[in-house]
């Protein structure tokens, strides 16, 4: 080992009653592990809220959506064969979209709206992973379902088929598989009695809920078969939106670029044009928003491993001022400027690469225990544990440490002493992990404002390895001022120092 | 061996100026005890971190051998306290944090030429030497005042250098203490047969040297060279 090492890993744990150094030291270290552990996990639970959010808006959109200046196309199996037929397209799909006015069957009023997708199953399932997510049938048309409810309606009301509704929608109207509920899809007044209206009701049978986990679907939408959507709007053989599947998601820009090239809708002129629009598009302002958060929430971590190497650098000037006599000690025995210097920054190294270390696997282990699933064992239990070890502990280190210190090491007492040094930290490190186990579970968030019902945690492992880089330097840089003060004390003055 | 040519060493202290050494002429033997006495302030400790090449003079030179040692670059000055100079000091300035051996074996980690086993072995021998072998892993604390005075020496020693130089060694001990440290650096002349130059105020002591050398107000006032 270098000498400039050897002098700093002992100042580093030197554990002398009058000296404080050690605990700053102590300090510093838990500084810098905090600000790391910190760094990791709110970057690595932003990953993985953007990631997860991401793959659930992908498994449940297109990305690409064309859509005709007209409104409806006519022809939009040709239209679907040839958007097919364009590079990087891997699927495609008729939809019809529309807003409908939701009344369950014997209520007597309109409860709210909902968005009804008309979608060809097969089709729709080659685009977007709608089939993973329904509870119950996909098939709109289950024979036992349909046959049940025409059984419940009246000789005059007809069935349009059956309804894929949302898991929440369901919830708040008190819906279940089986039960009919009655879609708006145009009102007029009664020119005979204005206050009243002659509205276009069309009946459905709940098949299906659909679960994703993204709120605006499971809140907000209702799935019927194209068929039944072009019966409702009376566009038989139409459709108004032509989902797109591209090889791979970031590459939608380019795939609409290429569809709004190659394609032309029958009519020519702007007619002609398709209207595209892609998955970022639409999630623009989330994903920019995030994208803003993330850059602020970085300027803060910097700001923290900033706070801690400022830590550092006081300590290691506190450390020069108290071991200034042994500076002037160890210039006499033939140290260099050079040397002593080292010693300073190897000790703030030592500091920034052991905080690093500390805080690196503290950052990643709460994000696997965050990222975990399992039920955990009661806050009652992890209490129940730690109390007595903890008491136990602190009772063996009262005991032990002391004559070991004060008196020449005895063969029984060095065991001891060797026993303690390594047993008591592991001890202790298992109560603190347990406790963490116990403590961190994951976090249940409101889908209705985040989208997503639990925060997912994914650690990117480059930006590990660039924020434990980033403290590296900044804690090296944090050792200059120090390192350079301790070099130039003139070594008389040193030795005099009181 | 070492010869110091009309030093002066001036200190200024807000704003006056304090002449400590003025114009000291001298010469130190190789293999010779010599004593450098004198009263509080009278520039003795000045005296010795000049030759140690701790300080610098205003003008004059230390000259060991036929180099000035102040003519050297600074890593050559550093190479030259490691390698030619052992320091003892009058309260051992013993290293807290570490035991006698690692104490000891510093200034051989420092030169870099020996590995940290082989300077700590080294470090056992010398310790042993000046009878602390049952010492080793004790830190100054845990060491009486001749004890650590007695690590000190063994530090002086580590590089086998061809002077030490001690500022009162012995003045921080009492007179039982301070006869068996003293025993020991002529035990170690007479072993070794570096060079010693002995601080003190103590004129008995001074008395024990080969020769003795009385500074008053940082000149020399009388040398006495005493027949071998």
């Amino acid at each position: 080992m270098r000498f400039e090492r050897f002098v700093a890993g002992r100042y580093l744990k030197s554990r002398r009653k009058q000296s404080f150094i050690s605990i700053i030291s102590l300090i510093s270290v838990g500084g810098v592990s905090l600000g790391i552990a910190t760094v990791i996990l709110v970057v690595s639970v932003m990953n993985g809220f953007e990631q997860s959010l991401k793959d659930k808006l992908l498994a449940n959109e297109a990305h690409v959506f064309v859509r005709s200046m007209g409104g409806f196309f006519k022809n939009y199996d040709q239209t679907v064969q040839q958007i097919k037929q364009v590079d990087d397209v891997v699927a495609a799909s008729p939809v019809i979209y529309s807003q409908l006015a939701l009344q369950p069957k014997g209520s007597k009023r309109i409860e709210g709206t909902i968005y009804v997708k008309g979608i060809d199953l097969k089709q729709e399932d080659s685009v977007t992973g709608f089939s993973e997510y329904v509870i119950g049938s996909v098939d709109f048309d289950d024979p036992e379902l349909i046959s049940a409810a025409q059984k419940k309606l009246s000789k005059r009301e007809t069935l349009k088929g059956g309804i894929i509704l949302g898991y929440n929608v369901a919830s708040q109207k008190g819906l279940f598989t089986g039960d009919i509920i009655r879609l708006i899809s145009k009102m007029e007044p009664n020119p005979a009695n204005p206050s009243t209206f002659f509205a276009d009701v069309s009946n459905y049978v709940v098949v299906g809920l659909y679960q994703s986990g993204l709120h605006t679907y499971d809140n907000a939408f209702g799935f019927v078969s194209l068929l039944a959507a072009q019966d409702l709007y009376n566009r038989s053989e139409q459709a108004n939106l032509i989902q797109v599947k591209a090889s791979t998601p970031e590459i939608a820009e380019t795939v609409a670029k290429r569809i709004r090239e190659q394609i032309k809708f029958p009519g020519g002129g702007l007619k002609g044009v398709p209207l595209t629009d892609t998955w970022m598009k639409q999630y623009a302002p989330l994903f920019e928003a995030m994208k803003l958060e993330k850059i602020v929430t970085l300027i803060i971590e910097a700001l923290i491993i900033l706070v801690a190497a400022f830590n550092i650098a006081s300590t290691l000037i506190m450390m020069v001022m108290e071991k200034t006599r042994d500076i002037g000690v160890l210039r006499a025995l033939g140290a260099s400027k050079r040397q002593i210097s080292k010693i300073f920054i190897s000790q703030g190294i030592l500091i920034g690469v052991l905080g690093a270390m500390i805080g690196t696997v503290l950052g990643i282990g709460l994000c696997f225990l965050l990222d975990l699933e399992n039920d955990r064992p009661s806050y009652w239990l992890a209490l129940t544990i730690i109390l007595p070890v903890a008491l136990q502990i602190w009772i063996s280190i009262t005991r032990s440490t002391k004559p070991v210190r004060s008196t020449a090491p005895i063969n029984g007492q060095e065991d001891k002493a060797v026993f303690f040094k390594i047993g008591i930290p592991v001890l202790w490190i298992l109560v603190v992990t347990f406790v963490l186990y116990c403590v961190v579970r994951p976090i249940q968030i409101d889908s209705r404002v985040y989208q997503l019902s639990q925060l997912a945690v994914e650690i990117d492992w480059v930006y590990v390895l660039f924020i434990n880089f980033l403290s590296f330097f900044i804690c090296l840089g944090a050792t200059l001022y120090p390192a350079w003060q301790s070099s130039n004390l003139v070594p008389v003055e040193a030795l005099r120092y009181e | 061996m070492i010869r110091i040519v009309d030093i002066h060493r001036t200190y200024t202290e807000a704003g006056n100026e304090i002449r400590v050494l003025q114009g000291i002429n001298l010469e130190v033997n190789a293999g010779e005890i010599l004593a450098i006495a004198g009263t509080s302030g009278a520039g003795k400790s000045t005296l010795l971190h000049l030759i140690g090449g701790l300080d610098r003079p205003t003008s004059g030179a230390v000259f060991f051998g036929n180099q000035d040692i102040f003519g050297f670059e600074d890593r050559e000055l550093d190479h030259f306290r490691n390698q030619e100079i052992g320091f003892v000091f009058q309260f051992h300035h013993l290293l807290a944090e570490f035991s006698a051996r690692e104490n000891v074996a510093l200034g051989a980690m420092i030169s870099g030429t020996h590995s940290m086993d082989q300077s700590l072995q080294q470090a056992d021998e010398l310790l042993a030497y000046v009878g602390l072998e049952d010492r080793l892993d004790h830190y100054p604390t845990q060491l009486s005042g001749g004890e650590r005075q007695r690590v000190a020496i063994a530090r002086a020693l580590i590089n086998q250098p061809r002077v030490i130089l001690a500022d009162e060694p012995t003045g921080n001990l009492d007179r039982k203490t301070s006869g068996g440290v003293l025993d020991l650096l002529w035990d170690l002349n007479d072993r070794f047969s570096q060079s010693l130059v002995l601080i003190t105020h103590d004129h008995t002591l001074a008395q024990r040297a080969d020769r003795r050398v009385h500074l008053v107000d940082g000149k020399i006032s009388e040398a006495k060279q005493i027949a071998e």
